[in-house]
């Protein structure tokens, strides 16, 4: 494939990448790592406009959490100090899962969150994780900051679309999480994912692929209900009357690579895998 | 069918003995290309840059089946850079075939350049050459062509269906006898040996069931490239990533309608083969671009358009038959295949007697019968692919062992123990199956299956298999195949070689044999050295270049150790045989003569058994400049009427979740009967690499279509192979025999281990679950489905 | 577009087109060793070190590695100087066709800078990047755990 690409610019600022992206040759995109430019639907695109000069690099946990530039790469997720607790191990095994070494790389969390596709890992790590998105755009020729809560509704997504991220947000508070996953072969976009996280006694899960697009993420809520009241002790039944629970909110959908009802109870079974995880428990049974 | 062992038969038991005294067959020599390659310096057809080379891209058919009404090219011509647009209005009109066989092919001839009516999604349409790839691509976008849409086959039931589509309804497609275009037949045999039908009757069980084996990629790392170019004496150059580089340009002079003598074919370094790069698949457009325009040409596919326009494995649906004694005792055996060619017929019937002629004489058996119908269909084509009918065969064949063997209430290993053919049996089936005929009479001679099984069973822990975890979630299991391969094809492959000597008593060896990875430079440069006495380092090996080296039929069919080897061999004898000659010469002429018998080689000279020697340096100074001067050297043919097989044993433990279907396999265990391997790492290599292949071929290769027949699955995100993530732990046992027939005891490697990972995981995995799998491959989703499905029927009978 | 690079330790000055990739641009530039495989990053053919890190450089835009460092498997050894990781692919026969093999070495170079003593996973781990059809990947593992052994002998 040959991209058409006319203008390459690597601005020093914001505000200038901002502007950049709304002017003249178009269609223009934001390029972070770059993992996601030379594929189908990119034909067109004119202008890069890369943001590699802004650095955004920074993973520094704060007091309310860990702050992660957007910039920072999958790799360097997986290896942040701020990141290596039992609280972001979604995180670093959504990072980790991706495609292989040479991409995580390059792909930076900035990135693999403005790539609207359903079949990724980082969205329900995310989410279970509740992350905030810290946002640049221009309104009225003005930059101005928004912070916005993930997963992202579709209010939020329209505004991603013009918009820059400049840092994702963990909130402090999450004491465990894990992530379940499974692909046809190790270095495999997955047939389903699911994430799971405890912040005290409230529990968050998530699972992608429940439905076609952006829409795809999906943060289990009456699951999450069930398991939070749980207060952090499973009680004996807990894994039939869970799936039970997943079963009837999951609803992902089929393609020519999984049917959706493989799908659903391959969620369910992640779900469960990912809530033992978070609680020190046998994963199987 | 068996015949007791003849007196004075040679099964090689005897030379085993000699192997140790060999100074370099057998040694793991440092291969004589891999410093260049690890170094990454420019050896591969693509590493070249020629001043005002052209770049060509391809249109390909968005449509599985549609008539061409019209190509409009002016736009695009009209697109800065572009040079010329070609298609089937412009080219010539010459049926051929693009497996890239031997003269006469067996393949029916049923291309054209480009086709007036496209075939399958992917098919040629047209193609631009421009200045540069970008320029190409984008006039692409501007031809303008209309298609009559028509109603396509994808599914081979249907391509029999009575009023199906006539996928080839051109007058000019022919083929054998058996070729039935009309009815969408690309090839068909019924063979049948011993009285079948009163073989079943007399069986106490007759056990009948159907598998299937889907479409399977190449993957090899390079892609096809060709780049064309005249040189200085006007004649065509092409250099291409090739197995066959003499079928190209056989078939490149009649398809380009260009004189044979004024082309020259080189092969440089090829990034892989597996039977993909057999296919005569694009230099043919590079090749016209620069006959028209004078220029270099150069055409590469994406992989992309590796996955949907290249070659395949051809899918299969396989129905098995046995009959067998109660005892165990195997009295008849019928296989029935309906094979998938897609849209062309490359390779449509040899493959799928293949699938027969590999599998069906593993087993003694009284009465056998084959039955085979390859059809067309408007979907990818299928081709050569390693192990070439010999994995898909084997899914079913060893899939079924293990089910008769069940049936029956036996070991399946002991099962198969009591059956398997031995040394001195005549393999009269591949006879009867032959290669496009009747082929040449094979009896086994080397034959070390027995051996395979033991050191396997003993290797992966036969023993265990009662005690592995048969509750909770996740359960193991372990299952083994036996194999069987060929070594060329009888009768049909041929290799030759040339060597020469120089003054510092090194050799120049040329051969048409093709390294595409395979490590045939190294191996026939050590057959070479053995037999000339020398160091590994004194032979220089140049392959190959259809000016430059003699003929080879090419890197296919397991034959490059076993053919090209055996040819190797004979030159070098031939020259060490001048050598003596020489050398006795040179002391008659001292006063103080010799003769030649008397005369022994041994590290790099010509010595008398007095101990005194003349150096192959001093011998050549001699006879270049000296006395009876003349050039040694000799070249050397090879044809045999043999095909011994080399065999294996296949043992896999896997691990099954079956709450949500996925499978592992934690340990692999090859052991193979490959005659005296040449060096020994490159036979552990060809193994590793060949399960490998099939791994992915039992676990998550498949072609994935939509409703019209398009690949979903084009990319290497959505296309799946194994990656060293996925590789279990591995062992290779080369169990060591000595192959009469073969140069230094050598049997063939290359093929074999693809044949064993289907049924040796699927039989591991019904060890696991206690279902059966009959179609490949498992993925989670199919193996999830079933455990459900027995877990409902097993809570139905217990509430029952 | 101008780009400026440090090829192999060498500041160069390119000329390259806004669409055009690093692969290409190396290749252009006679740097073969960097092979074309895929063009999505997923087969490891062309990857290279930037800054260090080992990349897909068919899916790094030439002007993205303006300003950046480059080493390429040319930059690892010459027909004079064996770098030890080659010397252990060549050991081990971990090279049959030897198109992936540039790949392999580039990636087993990042490995071992940052982990000189990889464990069989990571190796496993690292290797997953790179597609090989020919090897089966059992002896670019092993040449992966001896080049380790070789770097640190290389070193002491």
């Amino acid at each position: 494939m040959y991209l058409a690409l006319e203008d390459y610019s690597r601005p020093q600022s914001i505000e200038a990448c901002l502007r950049l992206l709304q002017q003249p040759p178009q269609p223009a995109a934001l390029l972070a790592g770059g993992t996601d430019l030379n594929v189908r639907g990119h034909e067109e695109l004119r202008r890069v406009i890369d943001l590699q000069a802004l650095a955004m690099t920074e993973i520094e946990a704060l007091e309310g959490g860990v702050r992660i530039g957007a910039g920072s790469t999958l790799r360097e997720i997986q290896e942040a100090p701020a990141l290596q607790g039992a609280p972001h191990a979604a995180l670093r095994e959504a990072a980790a899962a991706f495609a292989n070494v040479a991409i995580q790389n390059r792909s930076t969390i900035g990135g693999r969150i403005a790539v609207e596709r359903p079949d990724q890992d980082l969205p329900p790590a995310l989410a279970a994780l509740g992350a905030r998105l810290q946002i640049y755009r221009l309104i009225n020729g003005v930059v101005e900051e928004q912070v916005i809560d993930y997963p992202l509704g579709d209010a939020a997504r329209a505004v991603l679309r013009g918009a820059l991220i400049r840092a994702v947000e963990i909130p402090a508070g999450v004491t465990r999480s894990a992530l379940r996953r499974l692909g046809r072969t190790a270095v495999d976009r997955p047939l389903a994912t699911v994430a799971a996280a405890r912040a005290g006694e409230q529990v968050r899960i998530a699972a992608n692929l429940q439905g076609p697009g952006a829409a795809d993420l999906r943060r289990l809520s009456r699951s999450e209900a069930l398991v939070t009241e749980w207060r952090g002790r499973l009680p004996e039944n807990w894994r039939s009357r869970l799936r039970e629970s997943l079963l009837a909110e999951l609803n992902p959908y089929g393609d020519a690579f999984a049917g959706g009802e493989y799908r659903r109870d391959l969620s369910a079974t992640l779900a469960l895998r990912a809530v033992a995880a978070i609680h020190g428990e046998e994963e199987t049974g | 069918m068996s015949t007791p062992i003849p007196p004075n038969w040679d099964t090689g038991a005897d030379s085993l003995d000699r192997i140790d005294s060999y100074q370099v067959v057998g040694r793991n020599e440092t291969r004589v290309d891999a410093l260049k390659l690890a170094q990454g310096r420019g050896s591969f057809t693509d590493d070249i840059d020629l001043p005002g080379m052209l770049h060509l891209k391809m249109l390909w058919s968005p449509h599985a089946h549609a008539r061409i009404r019209s190509i409009d090219t002016s736009a695009a011509e009209a697109m800065p850079g572009v040079v010329m647009v070609l298609h089937h209005g412009n080219v010539s009109r010459i049926p051929y075939t693009t497996a890239g066989q031997g003269h006469p092919e067996p393949s029916p001839y049923d291309q054209f350049i480009f086709p007036r009516k496209v075939r399958f999604v992917g098919d040629r349409v047209a193609c631009v050459a421009a200045e540069s790839a970008v320029q190409a691509a984008r006039a692409l976008a501007k031809i303008r062509v209309e298609y009559e849409v028509l109603e396509p086959v994808l599914d081979p039931h249907d391509a029999l269906r009575p009023g199906a589509p006539v996928i080839h309804d051109e007058p000019e497609a022919f083929g054998l006898p058996d070729y039935d275009k009309a009815h969408n037949i690309a090839a068909a045999m019924h063979v049948e040996h011993g009285d079948v039908d009163a073989a079943f009757a007399e069986a106490d069980l007759v056990l009948e069931r159907e598998y299937s084996v889907p479409y399977q990629h190449h993957a090899t790392a390079e892609p096809h490239i060709a780049i064309t170019w005249l040189d200085e004496d006007q004649r065509l150059v092409v250099r291409v990533a090739t197995q066959v580089p003499f079928h190209s340009r056989r078939i490149l002079a009649r398809i380009l309608d260009f004189p044979l003598h004024r082309i020259r074919v080189v092969k440089p370094r090829v990034g892989g083969g597996f039977g993909g790069k057999q296919e005569i698949l694009l230099e043919d457009l590079p090749a016209l671009v620069t006959l028209r325009s004078g220029r270099p040409a150069r055409l590469c596919l994406t992989r992309a358009e590796e996955l949907a326009s290249s070659r395949t494995r051809h899918p299969q649906i396989l129905s098995w038959k046995t009959g067998v004694m109660r005892d165990g005792t195997l009295v008849a055996q019928e296989l029935r295949v309906l094979a998938n060619t897609g849209a062309y017929g490359a390779h449509a019937l040899t493959v799928q007697t293949c699938t027969a002629g590999k599998t069906l004489p593993l087993y003694k058996a009284r009465a056998y019968r084959f039955d085979m119908k390859t059809v067309y269909t408007n979907l990818p084509v299928a081709g050569a692919f390693r192990g070439y009918g010999g994995p898909q065969g084997f899914v079913a064949m060893e899939c079924h062992m293990d089910e008769v063997a069940e049936k029956l209430g036996l070991d399946p290993l002991e099962f198969r123990r009591r059956n398997l053919i031995g040394p001195g049996h005549d393999n009269a089936l591949a006879q009867a199956l032959g290669e496009g005929k009747e082929g040449p009479p094979q009896r086994i001679r080397s034959c070390a299956i027995q051996e395979c099984i033991d050191r396997g069973k003993a290797a992966i822990g036969w023993d265990r298999r009662d005690r592995l975890r048969s509750t909770g979630p996740i359960r193991r299991g372990i299952g083994m195949s036996c194999l069987m391969h060929g070594s060329g094809i009888p009768g049909v492959d041929m290799g030759s070689a040339h060597v020469k000597l120089n003054e510092d008593g090194s050799f120049n060896l040329h051969v048409g044999a093709t390294d595409i990875g395979t490590g045939s430079d190294t191996i026939l440069s050590q057959i070479a050295a053995e037999t000339l006495a020398v160091p590994l380092e004194k032979v220089v090996i140049y392959s190959s270049d259809t000016d430059h080296t003699p003929f080879d039929t090419g890197a296919y069919a397991s034959s490059t150790t076993f053919v090209s080897g055996a040819a190797v061999k004979k030159a070098c004898e031939g020259v060490a045989r001048q050598l003596r000659e020489a050398a006795a010469e040179m002391w008659r002429v001292e006063g103080d003569p010799c003769t030649p018998e008397d005369l022994h080689l041994e590290r790099g000279a010509v010595r008398r058994p007095d101990g005194r020697s003349l150096s192959y340096g001093e011998i050549c100074l001699s006879t270049f400049y000296t006395h009876d001067q003349h050039q040694i050297m000799d070249h050397g043919s090879h044809m045999t009427f043999e095909c011994p097989p080399p065999f294996a044993a296949h043992f896999a433990e896997v691990e099954v979740d079956t709450e949500t279907g996925a499978i592992r396999v934690l340990r692999y265990v090859a052991a193979v009967d490959c005659g005296v391997p040449i060096h020994p790492q490159s036979c552990e290599g060809q193994t590793e690499g060949g399960v490998c292949t099939s791994l992915g071929y039992a676990l998550s290769e498949d072609f994935i279509f939509n409703d019209a027949g398009r690949l979903l699955n084009d990319t290497y995100e959505d296309y799946k192979i194994p990656t060293a993530l996925d590789v279990p732990e591995f062992e290779t046992i080369l169990v060591r025999s000595y192959e009469p027939a073969g140069p230094y005891g050598a049997k063939s490697v290359s093929e074999i281990p693809t044949d064993g990972p289907g049924p040796t995981i699927a039989n591991a995995v019904a060890h696991a679950l206690g279902i059966r799998f009959r179609s490949l491959p498992l993925t989670p989703e199919k193996v999830r489905k079933a455990w459900l499905k027995k877990e409902e029927a097993r809570q139905r009978e217990t509430e029952a | 577009m101008k780009i400026h690079l440090l090829v192999n330790g060498e500041p160069r000055e390119w000329e390259c087109e806004v669409h055009e990739f690093l692969t290409e641009a190396l290749r252009r530039h006679g740097l073969v060793g960097t092979k074309r495989g895929c063009e999505d990053g997923a087969c490891g053919a062309c990857a290279v070190l930037l800054d260090g890190r080992e990349v897909p450089s068919c899916i790094v835009l030439a002007a993205q590695a303006d300003g950046h460092e480059i080493t390429t498997i040319e930059g690892l050894g010459d027909p004079r100087h064996v770098h030890p990781i080659q010397a252990a692919f060549v050991a081990a026969t971990a090279v049959q066709c030897g198109f992936c093999t540039p790949g392999m070495v580039v990636a087993t170079k990042e490995l071992l800078d940052h982990n000189p003593t990889p464990s069989a996973a990571d190796a496993r781990r690292r290797l997953a990047g790179h597609y090989c059809r020919c090897t089966g990947q059992i002896k670019p593992i092993q040449a992966v755990l001896d080049a380790a052994e070789r770097v640190k002998g290389a070193q002491t």
